[in-house]
């Protein structure tokens, strides 16, 4: 239970390849926050940062204000769930979640309390005497996990910890991760590269790239209005415009089409639009273009249109029945209320 | 045990057996055979060249030797080995590969020609004690089996599980001896075998380093042989294999004969 302050975090190896560029992150007490990102952006750095498995080139990692860039990590009292599990190959359940407690010196009878706590909680009780080696995966994974919380951390730190279960399972993971974590207040941080996985647990999600967190909001503000354009993809937006000339905040010419948006963000490059929000068909008058139907994909709930137009091709979803056919031509509206202004 | 109804593999893997066992058949019969040379099939039965065996100052003081330097051996290579492979294996650095190879270049250099630098250098040149360079000999033919099955089963373990000991309140020295040692003493317990046996059979090295009060069984053997060509080495030897199946049953009683051939991590 405690509270992460990250300033200026930069990492690079041999001073050429920067992996975090002058990162920060504010996670609050008992919160449960995502980085989100694609492999390769940085997050599991960060999170090993934080870990104190590995040593920042610069910056500070704060926890409740103070700064533990230099406290080695078996120091820290932090908790960590790995992608592989991770468990002590030799040592049974019983054992390898009581290892935390083992380590900190705590009284024999405390130790059986609080490690049969938590193996009743994860509902680990009767595989006490397992080897992790007669465990499935799931099971592994809720060892790990009660590992972690036994020692009650000042920070739960999960790497990708759902990455290696079927889909199933992943589910019912998550769900037990954000219980156990809202039951015990423990401040989470939550690395992934699966935007539902961790729209679904998260109170907020850091979304990042190229060492850069781009967006830090909660899931309903990343989903709804992503401010760049980077997020915007990531979270499945598939029509990107580039803006040609600026008119106001909330107007903009794409080529010669003029298009206005509802909101707006400082530094508008790109426009964007869902398919399934474009109109097919509309007869508004403004935010209009025209263009040829190329292609078209049966997706079940709809159909998706590839639509020629003097803009660049558009990605539009249309629930008609009826499939229409290639080289037909079509009005598109582009609604002002979904279309969205993105910075680069 | 792989179950196969392959019947060409199980002439092939039949014949094999017989190439390796027949000749070990053959030395346990001679060693019970009651006449002067070694005779197959044997004239009577008789027990005599065992009791041969141990009136020989050379095997008995031989044994002791070897038996001594090759635990010394197998023991050094293991402390020396096991954090070079660690440090090989976990750190980053700079041509790691050709370190790789100068640890197991003893097995690609003739083990004659060892035991010929070893004895020009250090006991010609640097007048060090014999028993000294006989270790360093064993030693460099033990380091290569050390690295090689530490190696597998180092890279085979997952470095996260050392990194969890760290997060959950363990020093790096003690995630080491508790975490990362347990998880590989199967080959640990591997590697010390292969080089015990490695090590206790050699007689190239050994050849060049004896000398008065300093012979090893191997040798002993190989002097004996070239004056007597009588059945006491066929006993010696038999006393031999039971020494290795000795050891064998003790491994397997206590970690399982695969761990000679697989890691269980």
């Amino acid at each position: 239970m405690a509270e992460l302050e990250i300033k200026n975090l930069n990492m690079s190896y041999d001073k050429h390849l920067e992996i975090l560029k002058s990162l920060n992150l504010h996670v609050k007490n008992g919160e449960l926050i995502s980085i989100l990102g694609p492999s390769g952006c940085g997050k599991t750095t960060t999170l090993r940062i934080i870990a104190g498995l590995l040593r920042q080139t610069d910056g500070q990692v704060l926890i409740d204000g103070k700064d533990v860039s230099k406290l080695p990590v078996h120091k820290r009292n932090f908790g960590m769930v790995f992608q592989s599990y991770a468990l002590f190959p030799h040592l049974n359940v019983f054992d390898n979640v009581a290892f935390g407690l083992r380590q900190r010196k705590e009284k024999v009878s405390i130790i059986q309390k609080r490690v049969n706590d938590i193996l009743i909680a994860t509902g680990l009780k009767k595989l006490e005497k397992r080897f992790p080696d007669a465990l499935s995966g799931g099971q592994q994974q809720r060892v790990s996990l009660a590992r972690a919380l036994v020692v009650n951390p000042k920070l739960l730190l999960l790497d990708e910890p759902l990455s290696n279960l079927d889909a199933k399972l992943r589910v019912s993971m998550r769900e037990e991760i954000r219980r156990l974590q809202q039951l015990m207040h423990t401040t989470t941080v939550f690395v992934t590269h699966d935007q539902e996985e961790c729209f679904a647990i998260s109170d907020r999600v850091a979304v990042m790239n190229q060492g850069v967190i781009e967006q830090f909001d909660t899931p309903q503000k990343i989903y709804r209005a992503p401010k760049t354009v980077f997020v915007a993809r990531f979270i499945g937006y598939e029509n990107f415009l580039s803006v040609t000339k600026k008119i106001s905040s909330t107007s903009f010419y794409v080529k010669n089409v003029k298009l206005d948006i509802n909101s707006t963000v400082d530094g508008v490059t790109s426009l964007s639009i869902r398919p399934n929000q474009i109109v097919l068909g509309s007869t508004a008058k403004t935010n209009i273009v025209s263009g040829e139907i190329q292609s078209s994909v049966f997706l079940g709930n709809a159909y998706r249109y590839t639509v020629s137009t003097c803009i660049g091709n558009l990605k539009v979803d249309y629930l008609g029945s009826k499939r229409l056919s290639n080289g037909q031509n079509v009005q598109l509206e582009l609604p002002a209320a979904a279309l969205l202004g993105l910075k680069k | 045990m792989i179950k196969t109804n392959n019947k060409v593999l199980i002439t092939i893997s039949c014949v094999v057996l017989f190439f390796l066992i027949a000749p070990l058949f053959m030395i346990v019969v001679t060693a019970f055979g009651s006449g002067a040379t070694i005779d197959f099939p044997i004239q009577g039965f008789t027990f005599k060249w065992f009791a041969n065996v141990f009136a020989q100052p050379d095997f008995v003081s031989g044994f002791e030797m070897s038996f001594l330097v090759a635990i010394l051996a197998s023991a050094l290579a293991l402390l020396v080995g096991v954090p070079l492979v660690y440090a090989l294996t976990h750190y980053h650095i700079h041509h790691q590969q050709w370190f790789q190879v100068l640890f197991l270049s003893p097995t690609f250099i003739p083990e004659i020609v060892i035991g010929f630098a070893l004895y020009q250098a250090m006991v010609i040149l640097f007048q060090l004690p014999l028993l000294v360079t006989l270790l360093v000999g064993h030693f460099l033919l033990c380091l290569p089996y050390v690295v090689r099955l530490i190696t597998a089963s180092m890279t085979m373990l997952d470095v996260h599980v050392e990194e969890a000991a760290w997060i959950y309140g363990s020093s790096r020295i003690h995630a080491f001896l508790t975490i990362t040692l347990p998880s590989i003493r199967s080959s640990i317990v591997a590697a010390f075998m292969l080089s015990f046996i490695n090590s206790f059979n050699n007689i190239p090295i050994s050849l060049f380093l004896n000398g008065p009060n300093l012979n090893m069984l191997p040798t002993s053997i190989l002097n004996y042989l070239q004056n007597n060509y009588d059945p006491t080495v066929s006993a010696v030897s038999v006393l031999l294999m039971l020494f290795t199946a000795m050891l064998m049953i003790l491994v397997e009683h206590f970690i399982g004969l695969n761990a000679l051939s697989k890691d269980r991590s």
